[in-house]
């Protein structure tokens, strides 16, 4: 599979991480990222068969880092659209400054200097329109697509479908350069609709699994001692455990990002001590627990038993 | 190639069947990704290919693993071509191969099962699809796919979507419910009546500024639980699920009652939390808001209740009062409203079965569309 890629465009490995400290064309902090092998594929599929890759997960399960990781790996240029729930469709494409052009047209008549004859120059461009005009493959992330309404995804058909659309404005086509590869999340708040659906490729972002999540741990913290790792992993999929029987699917659960960061704590303090703290109660609870619910049941468990 | 032995097709086409939205262009896409090598490695492979593909949800990925271990009930390798005598004789359009060896014939024994434990939750729905078969069998009418018998039974025992409705459709209606309003700051520019205004002042002084549209359809979903209603739960936790799901709720929601609401509402479906149906309504909106009832109005048990009309009829009212748009969906069929309380109740407010035809016209009334309704009455104020 690999050396018919190659022939055709560079594929995704999920091998190449960023150096410590690397920062992107952006300026933005650039952090590791250990895709498993079947979201390899999926984006490999999405980018061969040029279709957008809609992602599902966790909450901190690493939807939205995919994109980037992505965009470094190839060496790609990267856009990313956050959808708010008052997102348009029509604001990823561009925006039309018209109350400039108006202002523009009354100072050049009462003698100012602005010309407003041309049109072209107000349109303000969007994600998507900037990543259309680009001579170069970009990658895109539409990020948690369902926080818009739910006509939102409907209204962007075409312009993933046929990778087209009008500035009416100005009555100019724009068509994508190069097919940019799009990454779009979601939380499955709400449901999205059938026709978008069928466009998309479809991945669902596992948990990973214990040996995979130790990776995660040392490729974010390089030359970490084996056993606190070890240690901290241990603990943390123990309150998942837990989690998972008191909950089920549904209640948010510890996710890789909460790991990733309560790592980072734990790292800060002498190994002996952490790994005296681990055995007992819960070490830095707050990173962790994010309800008052949580933080009574798995704090308070443990509390009442070194009571007793 | 191993591609054309492959009993994709068949997959396909079973999918198709059990309700998943896919169109010819995505059977191309897995050809396309077959050529150039996505999924042939092994049969793992080939199955995470086609679920990225077709698959675009966890209730559909279920039902992919199902007829996937059903279709290619025969382990798949690279090596396949190499004995093309049993590739050949295995047609794509013939039901799950035939086993030449003993391990797909288990697996052929064990399916049935695997099959009942995807597709239905509990004992509970399958009584609910008997009587909704029956229901529909009794009526003498067609049924409401036009597939036959056969094809609703092992439809049936497929998927768990046995009802008139299936979630998918329900979920399409619920979209069609919206009102785009202008509300909030003004943001957007009104072109026309900034350059009218430029008109009449001979410059430009000000713009108007008109708040943008945002779709403010809510809904409220009353639901009669219990009773006669029993065979209906889960028809009616679905239409809820799918409401709830599809965001179109609103500051309104869902709430139960027994038989004919009266004083007040409850929030749960075993009438444990109730509310002032007056609380409720104070906090809606008379034009945006849409009541949906879903009840049987009595034509489940048959008969009539001068009783349940009178207080059925002073809740409407109440209601109308206070909402503009409010439609019924009954579970029964409409031959079955006749000469019940059902048949008056129909004459105060517009009654549909749940259909699709039926689930279309209800969102049209909530929407302040004409619809069948209306014609109706007016026809018999004429006579």
């Amino acid at each position: 599979m690999d050396e018919v890629l190659t022939n055709n465009s560079p594929g995704y490995t999920g091998k190449k991480q960023p150096e410590r400290g690397e920062r992107d064309a952006n300026g933005q902090l650039l952090y590791p990222y250990l895709p498993d092998a079947a979201l390899v594929e999926a984006v490999n599929l999405a980018m061969y068969l040029e279709r957008p890759l809609l992602i599902k997960g966790e909450p901190g399960c690493g939807k939205t880092r995919l994109a980037r990781a992505v965009a470094y790996e190839l060496g790609f240029p990267y856009e990313a659209w956050h959808i708010k729930s008052t997102s348009r469709a029509r604001d990823g494409l561009y925006i039309y400054d018209t109350i400039g052009r108006l202002r523009d047209a009354q100072l050049a008549a009462t003698g100012g200097t602005k010309d407003a004859n041309n049109p072209a120059s107000y349109v303000q461009w969007g994600p998507l329109g900037r990543v259309f005009q680009n001579d170069q493959r970009t990658v895109l992330l539409i990020d948690e697509i369902d926080k818009a309404d739910i006509d939102f995804p409907n209204d962007l058909l075409l312009e993933l479908d046929e990778q087209r659309f009008v500035v009416e404005e100005i009555g100019r086509e724009i068509r994508a350069q190069a097919a940019p590869i799009v990454f779009i999340t979601s939380n499955d708040e709400k449901d999205l609709p059938d026709a978008f659906l069928r466009r998309c490729l479809f991945h669902y972002i596992k948990f990973p699994d214990r040996k995979r999540l130790i990776e995660i741990v040392n490729v974010h913290f390089p030359a970490s001692p084996e056993v606190l790792v070890d240690a901290a992993t241990t603990r943390f999929l123990e309150l998942r455990d837990e989690m998972f029987k008191d909950k089920g699917d549904a209640g948010k659960k510890v996710s890789t990002s909460e790991l990733i960061d309560w790592f980072r704590v734990l790292r800060h303090y002498p190994q002996d001590e952490i790994l005296s703290k681990l055995s007992g109660k819960l070490p830095y609870p707050s990173v962790l627990l994010k309800s008052w619910d949580d933080h009574y049941h798995y704090l308070g468990q443990t509390g009442t038993k070194a009571l007793l | 190639m191993i591609v054309d032995d492959l009993p994709l097709l068949e997959l396909f086409t079973r999918l198709r069947q059990a309700g998943l939205p896919l169109g010819v262009d995505e059977y191309h896409l897995v050809l396309r990704a077959l050529q150039i090598g996505f999924g042939i490695p092994d049969r793992a492979a080939l199955a995470r290919l086609c679920r990225t593909l077709w698959v675009k949800s966890a209730d559909d990925a279920r039902l992919f693993d199902y007829y996937f271990e059903q279709v290619m009930a025969q382990p798949i390798t690279s090596e396949a071509p190499v004995q093309p005598s049993t590739q050949l004789s295995r047609t794509p359009s013939t039901a799950p191969t035939a086993p030449p060896d003993s391990l797909p014939s288990e697996k052929a024994a064990t399916a049935p099962t695997t099959a009942s434990e995807v597709a239905l939750n509990g004992e509970d729905e399958i009584q609910v699809a008997k009587a909704v078969m029956h229901n529909i069998s009794s009526d003498g009418e067609a049924p409401y796919n036009s597939q036959d018998d056969d094809d609703q039974l092992g439809h049936l025992i497929q998927t768990d979507e046995y009802f008139p409705v299936t979630r998918r459709e329900m979920k399409q209606h619920w979209r069609y419910l919206r009102r785009p309003i202008r509300e909030g700051s003004p943001a957007e520019l009104d072109v026309e009546a900034t350059v009218n205004r430029i008109g009449r002042q001979g410059m430009l002084l000000d713009f108007v500024l008109v708040p943008r549209r945002i779709n403010r359809a809510e809904l409220l979903l009353l639901i009669d639980q219990g009773g006669s209603m029993v065979p209906f739960h889960t028809l009616s936790r679905r239409l809820a699920e799918t409401a709830l799901r599809g965001g179109r709720l609103g500051r309104a929601g869902i709430y139960y009652f027994h038989n004919c609401p009266m004083e007040y509402l409850y929030c749960d479906s075993h009438h444990l939390e109730a509310v002032q149906i007056q609380n409720i309504l104070d906090q809606l909106y008379r034009d945006r808001t849409g009541v949906l009832i879903l009840s049987d109005a009595g034509a489940a048990r048959g008969g009539y209740s001068p009783e349940r009309v009178k207080l059925t009829v002073q809740f409407l009212d109440g209601l109308k009062r206070q909402l503009r748009y409010i439609a019924w969906l009954n579970p029964m069929r409409p031959s079955r409203w006749l000469g019940t309380t059902a048949e008056e109740i129909k004459n105060y407010v517009p009654m549909f079965d749940i259909s699709r035809r039926g689930l279309d016209e209800a969102i049209n009334v909530l929407r302040g569309r004409p619809s069948r309704f209306v014609r109706t009455l007016r026809h018999e104020n004429n006579e």
